[in-house]
């Protein structure tokens, strides 16, 4: 099980999950797959946001109510600063919306912390 | 609470190891005519029962069983008589790893207790991360509560200053969150179903053997049954501090107090990748995965089975190995299943074929676990 919890951490969370999907592989490297694994990414990030940051922190899973309390009150800053900057950082019209909307939910669900 | 349990089942395979060795030794080296008598016996009945049963179930049921059956023609005898002997031989090998798997199982849980309490002064973290009791574990649990909030405090004041929560901090005031029991964690848990049918399977596969069923059949949750030393072996592994805890990206565990089996996951998102502070709980994927993992172990035997990780890191092939299964009654060869594990487990809790996959043909003998593939 530990095997399986490994590597679930570093083969599926990893940097560019876009290659991870079966057949673009062998995009790796060239111009067109770094553009469809960025717009891969975006929608991550965005379900990342939605999901794995403001849902857990208003409804967390009752099992790890307190590691999830905990995770977000030591990373808050990294969160709002490193994060923030980074995936804001390409956004442009509309998406840049939404990012920043969803910053600014995810910023008061912090601060109620 | 899986030391105690490993303590148990390790009493009580001592105790049935020594009676079922001697009636090992009397029933391979017999007179002929109780030979024979066990041949019949074995010839009616053994390709049913050999991978199911555990070990040390196995030797009284085939006694018994050997009591009324005719006596055979000498022609038959010595073929019949080499295959007596080799299931024994496999039973006792079978035995022996067993025994041996619960004594490592001890050795590990006392060999963490005593590292954890060497290395970490604190008395709050120790009944944490060492497989302790269930009071233990709850008293923890509020310590730890308060613990956290306090560090928080400290790593938010720290923050505003530099921005930065040290990594030796966050592992200071994650580590009594890591691994923990959870009372009704089964509750909404989407393989909680699945979990509780695997019990209806036992019952399934065991139902034309008077004595292995009523075990299985009596057995009022997963924590019983020869499964139970993986899983022990599993959760030692775990609440040893092996799982991974950095600030970049850390996995918590929790495991449901009734069922051992219920398992949720969580992991943080690893930095710079799009998941970077997320937490994703996994309570599916990996839990039937442990599911069938068990269901397959106490069906065969727990060297058996073997998980293999495609490229992309997911499992998608469990199979048998064949080495150590004999080929089934009629001569049908033993084939590898490349099912893919949920697949697998749906099939055999059903007694039939579930929807087919992709590329997965049917397979008409899917109830006696062969499998064939057009891989």
């Amino acid at each position: 099980m530990l095997q399986v919890i490994v590597s679930v951490q570093s083969l599926i969370l990893c940097p560019q999950p876009y290659f991870n999907e079966p057949g673009y592989e062998r995009l790796i490297g060239t111009p067109n797959g770094k553009n469809q694994s960025d717009q891969y990414d975006a929608n991550i990030i965005d379900n990342t946001l939605r999901w794995a940051m403001i849902e857990q922190l208003r409804k967390p899973h009752p099992a790890f109510k307190d590691a999830i309390k905990a995770h977000f009150k030591l990373r808050k800053s990294h969160l709002l600063t490193v994060v923030k900057k980074r995936w804001t950082e390409g956004a442009t019209g509309e998406r840049k919306a939404r990012v920043d909307g969803l910053f600014k939910e995810l910023t008061t669900e912090l601060n109620k912390l | 609470m899986f030391c105690l349990q490993a303590k148990i089942y390790l009493k009580s395979i001592d105790e049935s190891e020594v009676a079922a060795l001697t009636s090992a030794v009397s029933t391979s080296m017999p007179s002929p005519s109780a030979r024979d008598k066990d041949t019949g016996a074995t010839n009616t009945s053994n390709d049913d029962a050999g991978g199911i049963k555990s070990p040390t179930m196995a030797k009284p049921g085939g006694l018994s069983v050997a009591g009324g059956v005719g006596i055979k023609s000498p022609a038959m005898k010595n073929a019949a008589e080499e295959n007596i002997v080799r299931r024994r031989r496999t039973q006792q090998e079978s035995i022996a790893s067993e025994i041996s798997l619960a004594r490592l199982i001890l050795d590990v849980g006392e060999s963490v207790s005593a590292a954890a309490k060497a290395l970490n002064p604190r008395p709050a973290g120790d009944p944490a991360r060492a497989p302790g009791s269930t009071p233990g574990s709850t008293t923890t649990r509020s310590k730890a509560k308060g613990k956290g909030k306090g560090k928080g405090k400290g790593g938010k004041g720290g923050a505003d200053d530099d921005g930065v929560v040290s990594e030796a901090e966050y592992q200071a005031a994650m580590t009594p969150f890591t691994y923990d029991s959870h009372e009704n964690l089964s509750d909404g848990h989407a393989y909680a179903k699945e979990a509780a049918a695997v019990r209806l399977f036992f019952y399934f596969r065991t139902g034309n053997l008077t004595d292995v069923t009523c075990v299985f059949f009596h057995s009022q949750d997963l924590r019983n049954g020869p499964h139970i030393s993986r899983v022990a072996k599993e959760i030692a592994g775990l609440a040893g501090g092996a799982l991974p805890l950095n600030r970049s990206s850390s996995v918590f565990v929790r495991i449901d107090d009734a069922k051992s089996v219920v398992w949720s996951i969580m992991i943080t998102g690893p930095e710079d990748t799009p998941y970077d502070g997320g937490c994703f709980i996994f309570g599916e994927s990996i839990l039937i995965l442990l599911v069938c993992a068990i269901g397959l172990t106490s069906c065969f035997s727990l060297h058996q089975l073997q998980m293999r990780f495609s490229q992309a890191g997911t499992l998608r092939t469990l199979r048998r190995s064949s080495s150590r299964r004999p080929a089934a009654a009629d001569g049908a060869p033993t084939l590898t299943c490349t099912r893919t594990a949920r697949c697998a487990y749906r099939c055999w809790a059903r007694g039939r074929v579930g929807k087919a996959r992709r590329g997965i043909r049917r397979c008409r003998r899917c109830c006696r676990l062969s499998y064939r593939s057009n891989r």
